[in-house]
């Protein structure tokens, strides 16, 4: 799977979007338009909004979630993953300094959310990732592969171990999300 | 499981085979013998020696494995064999290659399962004695090497453009490219069939056909080199002698930990850090501390950097700032460590990449601490958006890495086609030199950006300026820590927000323009 899909870090919801929206809606331009509602919304400033407009940056960053299911091949794709992250950073933390939840408070939240990503990604990279997240395909490789695969699981599940007991921010990720590989698309394997 | 093919194919002037020819010293062992066992210590479970049967006698009491080749077609047809039995890395040698130990260690015990070549390049300064013909020596074929990787290579039968090094006769195969490099081979084998061995003209040198064979078909190759090591494919008794002594005049030890420390590192880290941090790591090397040790360590020392920092008390900040730099210190020791005793995991990297995370932000949150308790004034949303900024700028780092590769490889200035003939027309070559499409807009604007920049790169001065610019890690870890024991929490972040934000506008100017560059 093309590791900036990954990077997105769609939810459940977010990725049966995408499902539904199969591919058609271009990526870039919902990340750009939900990121553009949030931020208009943070600079009006969140305390004076009446109750339910809070909730327009969750819906705007859904319709963000349809474009997840396109290939992310283009140009500017790269720009997706990093948009997204600007905007539910800023609106958090916005949402939070505004209101009176005491900051350090604030900032283990969002030191979580960072430490989230920053697993997400070196995971990906260390190919330590769940297999059926960062892992090529690649044809003819039967025995060894499987092998290699198996010695993968067990580095993986040491790692979620020593996640849980070792360092305790680690302990706030959401799930494994297999979800995200449901609905790849065939197509040639990402190196 | 690791297997290691030796291939004596070679010869010298008089017929006899170059593999065979003895080392001085009290044991007389043979070249191969010596590359056998240096082979096997490096982890490779099994050695094969192929040799071509006219020569077979030459290598009667071999200790490993050998099998006897009718030509160059066979020889890379039992390549083939043995890449598609094995189900782990292989490593193909020239029987006549003589090297240091760490030399190939470079290549045979780097991370990750990646395919690479050993290869000498040419510094900037010497650029005529790699590229030149007068002085190299003939067995070692010219390659292309751009960003680490062998775009091309040069063989009896293949020309490259604008070379830049030289191919040293051995190669590591990772697993997952196994079965590229046994069609490669196959196909080679063919070509050598049809061709036949031009006997008198060209030597078929098979592990230099199977590069070419291997980068013609995608492969992506590293290119390791040698260093300040010797590695060298004799051609007979004399280069043989001359390469002993060579190989005896080279301080090993001292090489191994110079190539420890990160090449290409930041400002910072170079200068004020690795100077001496290598010796640390020679230390926990020799107390037996694992680099994952040094990690934990590492973090703890960040920790009480944030404890001593949240006092707010000048001295508390002075305190946390000494102990914040040995933090990065002991960062820097661990990959260090790592790479000079080999000992490189998947967990490991993730340990030493969270880490480092880890140690910034608790020692920013000290910092906001220390800021209220020592009357500096509020810093929380100034530790909030530092912890943004950074992660922000890390992830478009990552994003940006983790798009096409093409797209990170800036375009070439002048495309390095590779010229040849004969087998060239069969194997495939990556369409890198195709025509030049028309330019819009973007393109010719993002172009002029990064022919900008690589003007700056080519400057010393300006690149090292240009690496500051960006504000790496050590850098960062510096002025947190000078700022920090000098001025108040509050002032610290701010320079850190400007900094760090222009930085990133910097960067992410930089990049759209590559990417617009980029052929769609």
């Amino acid at each position: 799977m093309n590791p900036i899909r990954v990077y997105r870090d769609d939810g459940p919801l977010a990725s049966q979007l995408g499902v539904l929206a199969g591919g058609q809606i271009p990526a870039l331009l919902t990340a750009f338009a939900g990121a553009v509602v949030t931020l208009i919304l943070v600079l009006t400033g969140v305390s004076d909004l009446p109750g339910i407009t809070i909730a327009t940056p969750v819906v705007a960053m859904l319709l963000a979630g349809l474009g997840g299911g396109a290939a992310h091949r283009g140009r500017l794709d790269w720009l997706i993953p990093p948009i997204l992250r600007v905007t539910e950073y800023t609106f958090i933390a916005v949402v939070g300094l505004s209101s009176t939840a005491p900051r350090p408070v604030v900032y283990v939240l969002l030191a979580a959310m960072a430490f989230h990503h920053y697993d997400l990604v070196y995971r990906v990279r260390q190919r330590i990732a769940p297999p059926e997240l960062g892992e090529p395909r690649r044809p003819g490789l039967g025995r060894a592969h499987a092998r290699r695969r198996r010695g993968r699981d067990v580095r993986y599940r040491a790692v979620r171990v020593r996640c849980a007991r070792g360092l305790p921010l680690g302990a706030l990720r959401r799930g494994e999300r297999p979800e995200l590989a449901c609905h790849t698309p065939a197509g040639r394997p990402d190196r | 499981m690791t297997l290691a093919i030796v291939i004596a194919a070679a010869v010298d002037e008089e017929d006899r085979p170059t593999a065979a020819l003895r080392l001085s010293g009290d044991s007389e062992v043979p070249v191969f013998d010596r590359l056998r066992g240096q082979l096997a210590a490096l982890g490779a479970d099994d050695v094969e020696l192929l040799v071509p049967r006219k020569h077979v006698d030459a290598f009667a009491d071999a200790s490993a494995h050998v099998v006897d080749t009718e030509d160059l077609a066979d020889t890379l047809r039992e390549v083939a064999r043995l890449a598609r039995e094995n189900d782990g890395p292989l490593i193909l040698a020239a029987g006549d290659v003589v090297a240091h130990r760490e030399a190939l260690a470079g290549l045979a015990a780097a991370p990750g399962d990646g395919t690479g070549a050993l290869v000498e390049q040419a510094d900037a300064a010497d650029g005529a004695a790699a590229g030149g013909e007068t002085t190299a020596n003939p067995a070692h074929p010219s390659v292309r090497v751009e960003h680490a990787r062998v775009v091309s290579a040069a063989s009896a039968y293949h020309w490259v453009t604008l070379p830049n090094a030289r191919f040293l006769g051995v190669l590591r195969v990772g697993a997952a490219d196994l079965p590229r490099l046994a069609v490669a081979a196959e196909e080679l084998a063919e070509l050598a069939d049809e061709y036949g061995e031009d006997a008198g003209t060209r030597v078929g040198d098979p592990v230099g056909l199977l590069l070419v064979g291997l980068v013609r078909g995608g492969v992506a190759v590293t290119a390791r080199d040698v260093r300040a090591l010797t590695a060298c494919r004799v051609t007979g008794e004399e280069p043989l002698r001359a390469t002993e002594r060579r190989i005896a005049e080279t301080d090993e030890e001292r090489v191994r930990l110079e190539s420890a420390v990160k090449r290409d590192d930041g400002l910072f880290a170079t200068y004020a850090v690795s100077t001496y941090s290598r010796y640390i790591a020679r230390w926990a090397a020799r107390r037996g501390l694992s680099p994952n040790a040094v990690t934990f360590i590492s973090l703890g020392v960040g920790v009480l950097a944030a404890l001593w920092f949240s006092s707010g008390t000048r001295a508390g900040l002075i305190a946390g700032a000494a102990f914040l730099y040995a933090s990065f210190v002991l960062d820097c020791v661990d990959g260090q460590l790592a790479r000079y005793t080999r000992r490189f995991s998947p967990l490991g990297a993730w340990l030493d990449t969270i880490g480092d995370r880890a140690k910034e932000y608790i020692a920013y949150a000290g910092l906001a601490v220390g800021s209220a308790a020592g009357g500096f004034g509020e810093a929380w949303g100034l530790a909030i958006a530092a912890v943004l900024l950074q992660t922000l700028r890390h992830m478009i780092e990552f994003s940006y890495a983790a798009a096409a590769p093409a797209q990170v490889a800036a375009p070439p200035r002048r495309s390095p086609r590779a010229h040849g003939d004969g087998l060239d027309d069969h194997v495939t070559v990556p369409s890198q030199a195709g025509t030049v499409p028309r330019q819009r807009t973007g393109e010719a604007l993002g172009r002029s950006v990064v022919s900008l920049s690589r003007g700056v790169e080519a400057r010393g001065r300006l690149r090292w300026i240009k690496k500051l610019a960006v504000l790496p890690i050590g850098e960062r870890f510096a002025l947190v820590s000078v700022l920090a024991a000098a001025t108040t929490p509050r002032i610290t972040f701010i320079v850190l927000l400007s900094w760090g934000g222009l930085a990133a506008c910097y960067t992410l100017t930089g990049r759209v323009s590559r990417s617009l560059a980029r052929r769609p």
